[in-house]
Protein backbone atom coordinates (compact mmCIF):
# COMPACT_ATOMS: atom_id res chain seq x y z
CA UNK A 1 0.00 0.00 0.00
CA UNK A 2 1.23 3.43 -0.63
CA UNK A 3 1.55 6.17 1.63
CA UNK A 4 0.91 10.02 1.27
CA UNK A 5 3.30 10.83 3.96
CA UNK A 6 6.31 9.18 5.06
CA UNK A 7 6.96 11.18 8.16
CA UNK A 8 3.79 9.68 10.31
CA UNK A 9 3.78 6.17 12.37
CA UNK A 10 2.76 3.14 10.58
CA UNK A 11 0.79 0.22 11.28
CA UNK A 12 0.78 -3.06 9.87
CA UNK A 13 -2.00 -4.91 9.37
CA UNK A 14 -1.67 -8.82 8.28
CA UNK A 15 -4.97 -10.38 6.95
CA UNK A 16 -6.00 -13.99 7.01
CA UNK A 17 -4.26 -14.75 4.11
CA UNK A 18 -0.83 -13.63 5.03
CA UNK A 19 -0.58 -10.49 3.10
CA UNK A 20 0.24 -7.74 4.90
CA UNK A 21 -0.86 -3.60 4.34
CA UNK A 22 0.91 -0.90 5.40
CA UNK A 23 -0.91 2.19 6.22
CA UNK A 24 -0.16 5.35 8.07
CA UNK A 25 -1.54 5.32 12.26
CA UNK A 26 -4.07 8.00 11.10
CA UNK A 27 -6.26 5.58 8.69
CA UNK A 28 -6.14 2.72 10.88
CA UNK A 29 -7.41 4.76 13.85
CA UNK A 30 -10.31 4.76 11.74
CA UNK A 31 -11.14 1.75 13.58
CA UNK A 32 -11.86 1.99 17.07
CA UNK A 33 -10.59 -1.50 17.73
CA UNK A 34 -7.34 -0.68 16.47
CA UNK A 35 -7.51 2.67 18.05
CA UNK A 36 -8.06 0.59 21.68
CA UNK A 37 -5.17 -1.57 20.76
CA UNK A 38 -2.66 1.09 20.18
CA UNK A 39 -3.94 2.98 23.32
CA UNK A 40 -3.30 0.04 25.31
CA UNK A 41 -0.24 -0.39 23.48
CA UNK A 42 -0.88 -4.25 23.09
CA UNK A 43 -0.19 -3.62 19.57
CA UNK A 44 3.22 -4.74 18.12
CA UNK A 45 4.29 -3.59 15.18
CA UNK A 46 1.93 -6.11 12.94
CA UNK A 47 -1.92 -6.80 14.04
CA UNK A 48 -2.89 -9.94 12.66
CA UNK A 49 -6.80 -10.23 11.28
CA UNK A 50 -7.24 -13.68 11.31
CA UNK A 51 -10.78 -13.23 10.75
CA UNK A 52 -10.80 -10.73 7.59
CA UNK A 53 -9.48 -11.62 3.84
CA UNK A 54 -7.10 -9.87 1.72
CA UNK A 55 -9.68 -8.69 -0.47
CA UNK A 56 -12.17 -7.81 2.09
CA UNK A 57 -9.26 -5.82 4.27
CA UNK A 58 -8.10 -3.48 0.85
CA UNK A 59 -11.59 -2.22 0.64
CA UNK A 60 -12.00 -1.35 4.24
CA UNK A 61 -8.59 0.36 3.86
CA UNK A 62 -9.75 1.88 0.72
CA UNK A 63 -12.83 3.28 2.85
CA UNK A 64 -10.85 4.16 5.92
CA UNK A 65 -8.18 6.90 3.88
CA UNK A 66 -11.05 8.80 1.94
CA UNK A 67 -12.41 9.24 5.46
CA UNK A 68 -9.32 10.03 7.53
CA UNK A 69 -8.64 12.15 4.89
CA UNK A 70 -11.48 14.29 4.82
CA UNK A 71 -12.42 16.77 7.47
CA UNK A 72 -14.54 15.62 10.34
CA UNK A 73 -17.81 16.67 11.34
CA UNK A 74 -16.62 18.12 14.64
CA UNK A 75 -13.78 19.43 14.16
CA UNK A 76 -15.05 22.91 13.40
CA UNK A 77 -18.55 23.99 12.75
CA UNK A 78 -18.68 26.02 8.78
CA UNK A 79 -17.33 22.50 7.18
CA UNK A 80 -16.32 22.26 3.76
CA UNK A 81 -20.04 21.32 1.73
CA UNK A 82 -17.75 20.05 -1.09
CA UNK A 83 -16.00 17.77 1.48
CA UNK A 84 -19.12 16.30 2.05
CA UNK A 85 -20.52 15.75 -1.07
CA UNK A 86 -17.04 14.26 -2.35
CA UNK A 87 -17.70 11.77 0.90
CA UNK A 88 -21.09 11.09 0.16
CA UNK A 89 -20.58 10.21 -3.47
CA UNK A 90 -17.57 7.87 -2.63
CA UNK A 91 -19.82 6.51 -0.32
CA UNK A 92 -22.30 5.44 -2.89
CA UNK A 93 -19.68 4.28 -5.06
CA UNK A 94 -17.79 2.19 -2.54
CA UNK A 95 -20.98 0.17 -2.00
CA UNK A 96 -21.11 -0.44 -5.75
CA UNK A 97 -20.22 -3.90 -4.81
CA UNK A 98 -21.78 -7.61 -4.86
CA UNK A 99 -23.60 -9.07 -1.70
CA UNK A 100 -20.98 -11.50 -0.33
CA UNK A 101 -18.51 -8.78 -0.74
CA UNK A 102 -20.54 -6.33 1.47
CA UNK A 103 -21.24 -9.25 3.84
CA UNK A 104 -17.93 -9.91 4.04
CA UNK A 105 -17.09 -5.91 5.06
CA UNK A 106 -19.73 -5.44 6.86
CA UNK A 107 -18.62 -8.51 9.38
CA UNK A 108 -14.67 -6.85 9.00
CA UNK A 109 -16.34 -3.73 10.13
CA UNK A 110 -18.28 -4.69 12.80
CA UNK A 111 -15.39 -6.96 14.28
CA UNK A 112 -13.09 -3.29 13.97
CA UNK A 113 -15.71 -1.16 14.85
CA UNK A 114 -15.57 1.34 12.19
CA UNK A 115 -19.29 2.44 13.11
CA UNK A 116 -19.73 4.73 9.57
CA UNK A 117 -18.88 1.56 7.81
CA UNK A 118 -21.37 -0.56 9.55
CA UNK A 119 -24.02 2.11 8.95
CA UNK A 120 -23.05 2.17 4.98
CA UNK A 121 -23.02 -1.69 4.89
CA UNK A 122 -26.38 -1.85 6.80
CA UNK A 123 -28.40 1.07 4.46
CA UNK A 124 -26.69 -1.23 1.47
CA UNK A 125 -28.20 -4.10 2.48
CA UNK A 126 -31.42 -2.59 3.57
CA UNK A 127 -31.91 -0.67 0.00
CA UNK A 128 -31.91 -3.88 -1.80
CA UNK A 129 -34.12 -6.19 0.25
CA UNK A 130 -36.42 -3.24 0.65
CA UNK A 131 -39.77 -4.27 -0.61
CA UNK A 132 -38.50 -7.89 -1.60
CA UNK A 133 -40.10 -11.47 -0.62
CA UNK A 134 -38.93 -13.63 2.16
CA UNK A 135 -37.69 -16.11 -0.79
CA UNK A 136 -36.03 -12.85 -2.86
CA UNK A 137 -34.61 -12.03 0.35
CA UNK A 138 -33.07 -15.24 1.40
CA UNK A 139 -31.27 -15.39 -2.36
CA UNK A 140 -30.14 -12.04 -2.23
CA UNK A 141 -28.54 -12.51 1.27
CA UNK A 142 -27.85 -16.11 0.28
CA UNK A 143 -28.89 -17.59 3.24
CA UNK A 144 -28.34 -20.87 4.08
CA UNK A 145 -30.98 -23.27 3.79
CA UNK A 146 -30.40 -25.26 7.10
CA UNK A 147 -30.83 -21.89 8.76
CA UNK A 148 -34.50 -21.49 7.24
CA UNK A 149 -38.00 -21.79 9.94
CA UNK A 150 -39.60 -24.73 9.71
CA UNK A 151 -42.57 -24.95 7.63
CA UNK A 152 -44.79 -24.81 10.54
CA UNK A 153 -42.82 -21.85 11.84
CA UNK A 154 -42.82 -20.37 8.55
CA UNK A 155 -46.80 -20.07 8.06
CA UNK A 156 -47.25 -18.94 11.75
CA UNK A 157 -45.11 -16.14 11.45
CA UNK A 158 -46.92 -15.17 8.04
CA UNK A 159 -49.80 -15.36 9.16
CA UNK A 160 -48.98 -13.25 12.38
CA UNK A 161 -47.97 -10.72 9.85
CA UNK A 162 -50.31 -11.91 6.42
CA UNK A 163 -50.90 -8.01 6.30
CA UNK A 164 -47.44 -7.31 5.09
CA UNK A 165 -47.96 -10.15 2.27
CA UNK A 166 -50.84 -7.98 0.60
CA UNK B 1 -22.66 -18.67 -7.89
CA UNK B 2 -21.91 -20.32 -4.39
CA UNK B 3 -20.40 -18.57 -2.08
CA UNK B 4 -20.70 -19.52 1.32
CA UNK B 5 -21.19 -16.32 3.55
CA UNK B 6 -21.26 -16.48 7.15
CA UNK B 7 -24.33 -15.91 8.63
CA UNK B 8 -24.45 -12.19 9.95
CA UNK B 9 -24.92 -11.43 13.98
CA UNK B 10 -28.45 -10.83 15.68
CA UNK B 11 -27.23 -6.98 16.45
CA UNK B 12 -26.39 -6.34 12.71
CA UNK B 13 -29.80 -7.77 11.46
CA UNK B 14 -31.47 -5.54 14.02
CA UNK B 15 -29.93 -2.79 12.74
CA UNK B 16 -30.65 -3.53 9.29
CA UNK B 17 -33.73 -4.46 10.17
CA UNK B 18 -34.80 -0.85 11.65
CA UNK B 19 -34.17 0.91 8.35
CA UNK B 20 -36.54 -1.15 6.52
CA UNK B 21 -40.23 0.47 6.02
CA UNK B 22 -42.03 -1.06 8.55
CA UNK B 23 -44.31 -3.78 6.16
CA UNK B 24 -41.05 -5.18 4.46
CA UNK B 25 -39.98 -5.35 8.19
CA UNK B 26 -42.79 -7.94 9.58
CA UNK B 27 -42.42 -9.95 6.18
CA UNK B 28 -38.95 -10.34 6.69
CA UNK B 29 -40.31 -12.61 9.85
CA UNK B 30 -40.25 -15.48 7.53
CA UNK B 31 -36.57 -15.34 6.50
CA UNK B 32 -35.07 -17.16 8.39
CA UNK B 33 -34.57 -18.52 12.15
CA UNK B 34 -32.00 -15.35 13.00
CA UNK B 35 -34.51 -12.71 11.74
CA UNK B 36 -37.55 -13.87 13.26
CA UNK B 37 -35.55 -14.15 16.01
CA UNK B 38 -34.92 -10.70 16.24
CA UNK B 39 -37.66 -9.64 15.55
CA UNK B 40 -39.54 -11.45 18.40
CA UNK B 41 -37.40 -10.01 21.04
CA UNK B 42 -39.13 -7.14 22.60
CA UNK B 43 -36.48 -4.37 21.65
CA UNK B 44 -38.00 -4.29 18.48
CA UNK B 45 -41.74 -4.35 19.50
CA UNK B 46 -40.66 -1.58 22.14
CA UNK B 47 -39.56 0.43 18.80
CA UNK B 48 -42.61 -0.10 17.55
CA UNK B 49 -45.14 0.38 20.50
CA UNK B 50 -46.26 -3.23 20.52
CA UNK B 51 -44.61 -3.78 23.25
CA UNK B 52 -48.00 -3.63 25.83
CA UNK B 53 -49.49 -5.41 23.36
CA UNK B 54 -47.21 -8.26 22.10
CA UNK B 55 -47.65 -10.67 25.35
CA UNK B 56 -51.49 -10.78 25.49
CA UNK B 57 -52.92 -10.21 22.44
CA UNK B 58 -54.33 -12.47 19.73
CA UNK B 59 -53.16 -10.69 16.23
CA UNK B 60 -56.35 -9.62 14.72
CA UNK B 61 -56.87 -7.92 12.02
CA UNK B 62 -59.29 -4.70 12.24
CA UNK B 63 -62.92 -5.57 11.38
CA UNK B 64 -65.20 -2.68 12.21
CA UNK B 65 -69.04 -2.98 12.62
CA UNK B 66 -72.04 -0.65 12.22
CA UNK B 67 -71.61 0.22 15.92
CA UNK B 68 -68.16 0.81 16.23
CA UNK B 69 -67.21 4.22 17.69
CA UNK B 70 -63.36 6.21 18.14
CA UNK B 71 -63.25 5.99 22.42
CA UNK B 72 -59.73 7.89 22.01
CA UNK B 73 -56.18 7.58 21.65
CA UNK B 74 -53.03 7.41 23.48
CA UNK B 75 -49.31 7.22 22.30
CA UNK B 76 -49.95 5.74 18.91
CA UNK B 77 -52.91 3.03 19.73
CA UNK B 78 -56.70 3.78 18.99
CA UNK B 79 -59.46 2.50 21.43
CA UNK B 80 -62.27 1.22 19.44
CA UNK B 81 -65.77 0.15 21.14
CA UNK B 82 -67.81 -2.30 19.13
CA UNK B 83 -70.79 -4.62 19.42
CA UNK B 84 -68.61 -7.59 20.25
CA UNK B 85 -65.91 -5.96 22.13
CA UNK B 86 -63.36 -3.40 22.46
CA UNK B 87 -60.33 -3.12 20.20
CA UNK B 88 -57.25 -1.95 21.25
CA UNK B 89 -55.64 -1.47 17.88
CA UNK B 90 -51.81 -0.25 16.56
CA UNK B 91 -52.15 1.59 12.98
CA UNK B 92 -48.47 1.28 12.68
CA UNK B 93 -48.09 -2.34 13.11
CA UNK B 94 -52.06 -3.61 12.07
CA UNK B 95 -51.98 -5.37 15.24
CA UNK B 96 -55.19 -5.49 17.07
CA UNK B 97 -55.76 -6.47 20.46
CA UNK B 98 -59.27 -7.72 21.42
CA UNK B 99 -60.52 -7.32 24.74
CA UNK B 100 -63.35 -8.90 26.09
CA UNK B 101 -65.74 -8.75 29.21
CA UNK B 102 -65.95 -5.64 30.85
CA UNK B 103 -69.75 -4.21 30.26
CA UNK B 104 -69.43 -4.46 26.62
CA UNK B 105 -70.66 -8.16 25.93
CA UNK B 106 -74.01 -8.60 27.86
CA UNK B 107 -74.65 -4.65 28.02
CA UNK B 108 -75.90 -3.13 24.78
CA UNK B 109 -73.21 -0.53 23.61
CA UNK B 110 -75.50 2.31 24.13
CA UNK B 111 -75.35 1.85 27.93
CA UNK B 112 -71.70 2.00 28.41
CA UNK B 113 -69.95 5.44 28.27
CA UNK B 114 -65.73 4.38 27.93
CA UNK B 115 -62.00 6.35 28.51
CA UNK B 116 -58.78 5.29 26.97
CA UNK B 117 -55.56 6.26 28.01
CA UNK B 118 -51.86 5.83 29.39
CA UNK B 119 -50.31 5.62 32.70
CA UNK B 120 -46.95 6.19 32.30
CA UNK B 121 -45.62 5.73 35.75
CA UNK B 122 -46.60 1.88 35.17
CA UNK B 123 -46.08 2.17 30.98
CA UNK B 124 -49.23 0.85 31.01
CA UNK B 125 -52.55 1.35 28.89
CA UNK B 126 -56.03 1.54 30.31
CA UNK B 127 -60.08 1.31 29.72
CA UNK B 128 -62.29 2.51 31.92
CA UNK B 129 -65.77 1.14 31.17
CA UNK B 130 -69.24 2.96 32.89
CA UNK B 131 -72.20 0.98 33.22
CA UNK B 132 -74.45 3.57 32.57
CA UNK B 133 -77.41 2.10 34.07
CA UNK B 134 -76.23 1.01 37.69
CA UNK B 135 -73.23 2.95 38.36
CA UNK B 136 -70.80 0.50 37.90
CA UNK B 137 -67.12 0.82 36.78
CA UNK B 138 -64.55 -1.57 35.52
CA UNK B 139 -61.14 -1.11 34.57
CA UNK B 140 -58.75 -3.10 32.04
CA UNK B 141 -55.15 -2.99 32.12
CA UNK B 142 -53.32 -4.07 29.03
CA UNK B 143 -50.35 -5.18 31.21
CA UNK B 144 -52.55 -7.40 33.12
CA UNK B 145 -55.03 -8.52 30.47
CA UNK B 146 -57.69 -8.20 33.29
CA UNK B 147 -60.72 -6.20 34.50
CA UNK B 148 -60.65 -4.78 37.80
CA UNK B 149 -64.04 -3.79 39.58
CA UNK B 150 -63.50 -0.05 41.19
CA UNK B 151 -65.57 1.95 42.91
CA UNK B 152 -69.04 3.14 41.45
CA UNK B 153 -68.93 6.51 39.66
CA UNK B 154 -70.79 9.03 41.18
CA UNK B 155 -73.84 9.78 39.23
CA UNK B 156 -73.00 8.52 35.85
CA UNK B 157 -75.18 10.42 33.62
CA UNK B 158 -72.45 10.48 30.68
CA UNK B 159 -73.61 11.10 27.32
CA UNK B 160 -70.06 10.59 25.57
CA UNK B 161 -66.82 8.82 26.19
CA UNK B 162 -64.57 10.41 28.78
CA UNK B 163 -61.69 12.52 27.53
CA UNK B 164 -58.04 11.52 28.38
CA UNK B 165 -55.53 13.81 29.27
CA UNK B 166 -52.20 13.77 31.17
CA UNK B 167 -53.48 10.73 33.22
CA UNK B 168 -56.92 11.30 33.82
CA UNK B 169 -60.37 10.83 32.17
CA UNK B 170 -62.51 13.83 32.05
CA UNK B 171 -66.04 12.98 31.36
CA UNK B 172 -69.23 15.74 31.49
CA UNK B 173 -71.71 14.21 33.62
CA UNK B 174 -75.52 15.66 33.08
CA UNK B 175 -77.40 15.89 36.33
CA UNK B 176 -80.95 16.85 35.91
CA UNK B 177 -81.84 20.76 35.92
CA UNK B 178 -78.03 21.05 36.72
CA UNK B 179 -74.84 22.34 35.13
CA UNK B 180 -73.52 18.84 34.34
CA UNK B 181 -70.00 18.31 36.43
CA UNK B 182 -66.64 17.41 35.43
CA UNK B 183 -65.47 14.58 36.80
CA UNK B 184 -62.37 13.56 36.12
CA UNK B 185 -60.80 9.43 36.82
CA UNK B 186 -57.08 9.49 37.70
CA UNK B 187 -55.83 6.04 35.92
CA UNK B 188 -53.44 5.63 38.34
CA UNK B 189 -54.74 5.87 41.65
CA UNK B 190 -58.01 5.27 40.38
CA UNK B 191 -59.92 7.74 42.32
CA UNK B 192 -62.02 10.22 41.04
CA UNK B 193 -62.57 14.04 41.82
CA UNK B 194 -64.69 16.60 40.39
CA UNK B 195 -63.39 20.14 38.67
CA UNK B 196 -65.07 23.17 39.61
CA UNK B 197 -66.93 25.14 36.37
CA UNK B 198 -65.28 28.24 34.81
CA UNK B 199 -67.82 30.90 35.87
CA UNK B 200 -70.46 30.70 32.75
CA UNK B 201 -72.71 33.36 31.56
CA UNK B 202 -75.82 33.35 32.86
CA UNK B 203 -77.81 31.74 30.29
CA UNK B 204 -78.80 28.50 28.41
CA UNK B 205 -75.57 26.96 27.16
CA UNK B 206 -74.21 23.27 26.05
CA UNK B 207 -70.73 22.41 27.28
CA UNK B 208 -68.23 20.42 25.53
CA UNK B 209 -64.93 19.17 26.83
CA UNK B 210 -61.56 19.46 24.90
CA UNK B 211 -57.91 19.48 24.76
CA UNK B 212 -56.10 22.27 23.76
CA UNK B 213 -52.18 22.27 23.65
CA UNK B 214 -52.05 19.97 26.80
CA UNK B 215 -54.87 21.74 28.52
CA UNK B 216 -58.38 20.65 29.44
CA UNK B 217 -60.96 23.53 27.89
CA UNK B 218 -64.20 23.21 28.03
CA UNK B 219 -66.54 25.02 25.54
CA UNK B 220 -69.69 26.86 26.21
CA UNK B 221 -72.02 27.59 23.46
CA UNK B 222 -74.61 30.09 24.42
CA UNK B 223 -77.76 28.99 22.11
CA UNK B 224 -79.13 32.81 22.13
CA UNK B 225 -76.08 34.81 21.42
CA UNK B 226 -74.91 32.29 19.07
CA UNK B 227 -71.60 32.55 20.98
CA UNK B 228 -69.01 30.35 21.98
CA UNK B 229 -66.55 30.89 24.66
CA UNK B 230 -63.61 28.57 25.09
CA UNK B 231 -62.44 28.19 28.79
CA UNK B 232 -58.93 26.61 28.85
CA UNK B 233 -58.26 25.42 32.89
CA UNK B 234 -54.72 27.56 33.84
CA UNK B 235 -54.24 24.98 37.24
CA UNK B 236 -56.00 23.63 39.73
CA UNK B 237 -59.34 24.88 39.87
CA UNK B 238 -58.42 28.19 37.62
CA UNK B 239 -59.73 29.39 33.97
CA UNK B 240 -58.67 31.63 31.99
CA UNK B 241 -61.71 32.82 29.01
Amino acid sequence: MSTSSSSSKKIVLKSADNETFEIDEIVALESQAIKNMIEDECADNVIPLGNIDSKTLSKIIEYCKKHAESPKKDDNADIDEKAVEDLKSFDAEFAKVDMPLIQDILMAANFLNIDNLIGLMCRTIADRIKGKTPEEIRKILNINKNDLLSPEQEAKAREENSWAFD
Amino acid sequence: MDVQVAALLPEIIFHILLLLPVDSLFRSKSVCRDWNDVLNTCCVNDLLLVNPMSKTSIHYPLIVDDFARLVGSANDLLCIVQREGISIYNPTTRICNRVYGGFVAPVRHYQGAYGFGYVSYTDDYKVVAVCKSNNKVKVYSLKTGIWKKVSDFPDANLLQDGLFLNGCIHWLDYLPNNLPKIVSFDLLKEIYSQITHPRYDECEKRLDLGVLGDRLCVLSSYVEKALTDIWVMDGDDSWTN
